[in-house]
């Protein structure tokens, strides 16, 4: 009796987990044979090939993405069927080396530009300069955001979209000082900084942090600073040659005078709070918060309070540092062919404009980057000509140490921890040793 | 004399604990004061928030778009599954520690602790290529493996300190009317830990409610994907609406919290052997 019911109780409860079991496959199943064959209008089944998609496009523009670009693509070859992920930026990076190492990659992937060659140098992409085509594609680019792709001699990506930063002003507080243009050259700048905050504002030169290169890039080199040779394979001499130690020396000043915004060393208000209500006379931003604010009706549209200029020019002139995403062939990749046939489709002219006009993302293909209707957008001609001068930040597998090692160096300056030569010095020689392990 | 004093000791003591409370509770009322708001990019300042009106607009929002209800369903039963499973096989182990004798057992239960010290970034890749050579990526199996595994070791090491608190001498009573093991599991270890069930639940099921790193890399369909990770779908690279943020934070810990009123009366319960035996 007693035996019986232990061993009905050992039944019951495997049988629990074997439902369980079968409720999680099956669930699984009917999700992956979704629309693997479709029906065409005849009534013929056409074989579909799936092409693997993992995305990090924002809400907004996963939705021209999944209701414009997915049906054009799909129209144009039916033989394939794009299946999109959105992906989250929490942890992206360690999600795709642990899909590389279990060889479970996607087809393809979105990636910011600075990931392309750290993920080529792991052996995880593919060179797609030796595919088909290629140098075709490559005509119809933007030659600085295709330079992002390039590794030891290959081509490991395409660019996607580019961005860059312009300077952005609150119209009222750059009249107030005196303006009725925005300033063309980093002497007016300073010039209208100083009238701006002896006028009670909190800050004329906008620098977002330290943490990251691209935060003052902008400053830097347009006032002359260089961080390595042209072919990138040199710190020493350079990130800390004269003309850096002044260009850093001339940041640093402004900082000490009390020019630069407080969210240099992580003070309130943030930039676009700060813009919106008057406490900031200028930023530097790239074009996604026009769009996103633009959008949301309980926020004031930032095109009713701002007014754009280039980055002021400096001894170097106007440069600022490229930014944006490029898509990428993964090694494991199941669907290489119709990977590198959605690439080439995707930078081609129409779905690039479709993309621009829907999100104001900027084009990397020269011709949807003069459409006329993506043109009318009143921010966008200025991001596409300061684009002419932008450099793009190192393009090596280091570069996320590089930059960490520098920013840190950078702060330790701002914070008068650190002598400003000695941390460029340092941050070079370090950089050095990075690039040649 | 002595009643002043006393009142005193006591106004101390209750003013700490006021203060206690109101430094916890502060950030969450901001919170939820944040999640009435519109469109705050940035996170809102005192008196803005002070000056919210309730409103649910953001958390149906949360709710309808995005989602959410879906990721919501799948994180009850991904948490709930793996819930009971490491309850279950782990209060199992924890009575065989607790109560048989074999070879190399403390040497068995130490390597078993010792996984309990790696870092989940460490052992991400190895789990993920053993959970990929079974070919259980984009499932739940296989995510239950990992989170079972897991609770498993936790819930052991926890249970069996517990169980051994239990006297021998109860067994007695079942052996004497010719039950096994199975029995005295059941009707006697089970039943008495009871407080140390109740918190060991709510852990397991937290732990794997909050989990987000393991759940993104084994499931990769976005239809299967759990709340965590719905949650940071709501962060973006470049601007975060931190009203929508915080409204669907607030739907996701509501299970945690009841589940957590569910069992706390569980917890302070002891003496549940008192009188079982006779000195």
């Amino acid at each position: 009796m007693k035996k019986q019911k232990q061993i009905l109780l050992l039944l019951v409860s495997m049988l629990l987990i074997f439902v369980s079991v079968a409720c999680s496959s099956k669930e699984e199943a009917s999700s992956s044979t979704n629309g693997d064959n479709q029906v065409d209008g005849n009534g013929e089944v056409v074989e579909r090939t799936v092409i693997d998609y993992w995305h990090t496009y924002g809400e907004q523009e996963e939705r021209v993405l999944y209701n414009e670009i997915k049906p054009l693509f799909e129209e144009e070859f039916p033989q394939y069927e794009l299946k999109l992920t959105r992906m989250p930026f929490e942890g992206l990076k360690q999600q795709v080396i642990t899909a590389v190492a279990g060889s479970a990659t996607p087809d393809l992937m979105r990636m910011d530009i600075v990931w392309t060659a750290e993920f080529a140098e792991m052996g995880a992409l593919v060179d797609v300069s030796t595919l088909d085509g290629f140098e075709e594609v490559k005509e119809q680019l933007f030659e600085a955001p295709m330079s992002t792709n390039f590794y030891d001699g290959g081509y490991y990506g395409l660019p996607l979209n580019t961005n860059t930063k312009i300077a952005v002003y609150n119209e009222k507080l750059l009249n107030e000082a005196g303006f009725t243009e925005p300033p063309a050259t980093m002497e007016e700048l300073e010039e209208a900084a100083r009238a701006s905050v002896a006028a009670g504002s909190m800050g004329g030169i906008g620098i977002l942090g330290l943490g990251q290169t691209w935060e003052w890039l902008p400053y830097f080199w347009s006032l002359g600073g260089t961080l390595t040779n042209d072919d990138f394979t040199q710190y020493e001499g350079y990130l800390n040659s004269e003309a850096s130690v002044n260009a850093l020396e001339t940041i640093l000043s402004w900082h000490e005078e009390g020019l630069v915004t407080p969210t240099i060393l992580n003070g309130q208000p943030g930039f676009w709070e700060g813009i919106e209500r008057d406490h900031y006379m200028m930023i530097n931003d790239g074009p996604w918060y026009f769009s996103i604010l633009g959008s949301d009706q309980a926020r004031p549209d930032p095109l009713d309070y701002t007014v754009f200029g280039l980055i002021p020019e400096g001894p170097a002139g106007s440069i600022s540092p490229i930014g944006g995403e490029n898509i990428s062939i993964f090694q494991s990749a199941k669907n290489k062919e119709g990977a590198w046939e959605f690439l080439k489709w995707m930078t081609s002219e129409e779905p690039q404009a479709i993309m621009a006009k829907g999100t104001g993302l900027i084009p990397t293909n020269m011709e949807a980057a003069q459409d006329a209707e993506f043109l009318q957008i009143p921010y966008v001609p200025y991001y596409v000509e300061q684009l002419q001068t932008a450099l793009p930040r190192t393009p090596t597998p280091k570069w996320s140490e590089i930059e960490e090692h520098l920013s840190l160096n950078i702060e330790m300056v701002f914070r008068g921890e650190m002598d400003l030569r000695e941390a460029l010095d340092d941050a070079a020689a370090k950089a050095d040793e990075y690039l040649s392990k | 004399m002595q009643q002043r004093v006393h009142f005193f000791w006591k106004f101390v003591v209750y003013s700490m604990l006021l203060i206690g409370v109101i430094l916890f509770i502060f950030p969450f009322i901001y919170m939820i004061l944040t999640s009435f708001l519109q469109g705050a990019y940035t996170l809102p300042r005192p008196h803005e928030v002070l000056s919210a009106k309730p409103s649910l607009d953001n958390y149906k929002e949360v709710w309808n778009n995005h989602n959410f209800a879906r990721y919501f369903m799948n994180s009850m039963l991904v948490a709930g599954v793996a819930m009971f499973g490491s309850l279950f096989i782990g209060s199992l182990s924890a009575y065989a520690f607790a109560r048989f004798e074999f070879p190399f057992k403390e040497l068995l239960f130490r390597i078993f602790l010792f996984t309990l010290m790696i870092p989940l970034v460490l052992a991400i890749v190895p789990q993920f290529t053993v959970i990929n050579s079974l070919g259980l990526v984009n499932t739940y199996l296989g995510l239950w493996l990992i989170y079972i595994g897991g609770g498993v070791v936790g819930t052991t090491f926890f249970l069996r300190g517990f169980f051994e608190t239990i006297p021998k001498d109860l067994e007695e009573s079942i052996i004497i009317d010719g039950g096994g093991n199975w029995r005295i599991y059941w009707n006697i270890y089970l039943p008495l830990s009871k407080p140390a069930l109740g918190t060991m639940a709510i852990f397991a099921f937290s732990g794997t409610w909050d989990e987000y790193f393991v759940a993104l890399s084994i499931i990769k369909e976005e239809s299967l994907r759990t709340l965590p990770i719905g949650l940071m779908m709501f962060q973006g690279q470049y601007a975060s609406n931190w009203s929508l943020v915080f409204a669907a934070s607030l739907i996701a810990i509501l299970p945690v919290i009841i589940l957590y009123i569910i069992f706390q009366k569980k917890f302070v319960q002891g003496g549940q052997t008192d009188g079982a035996l006779k000195g």
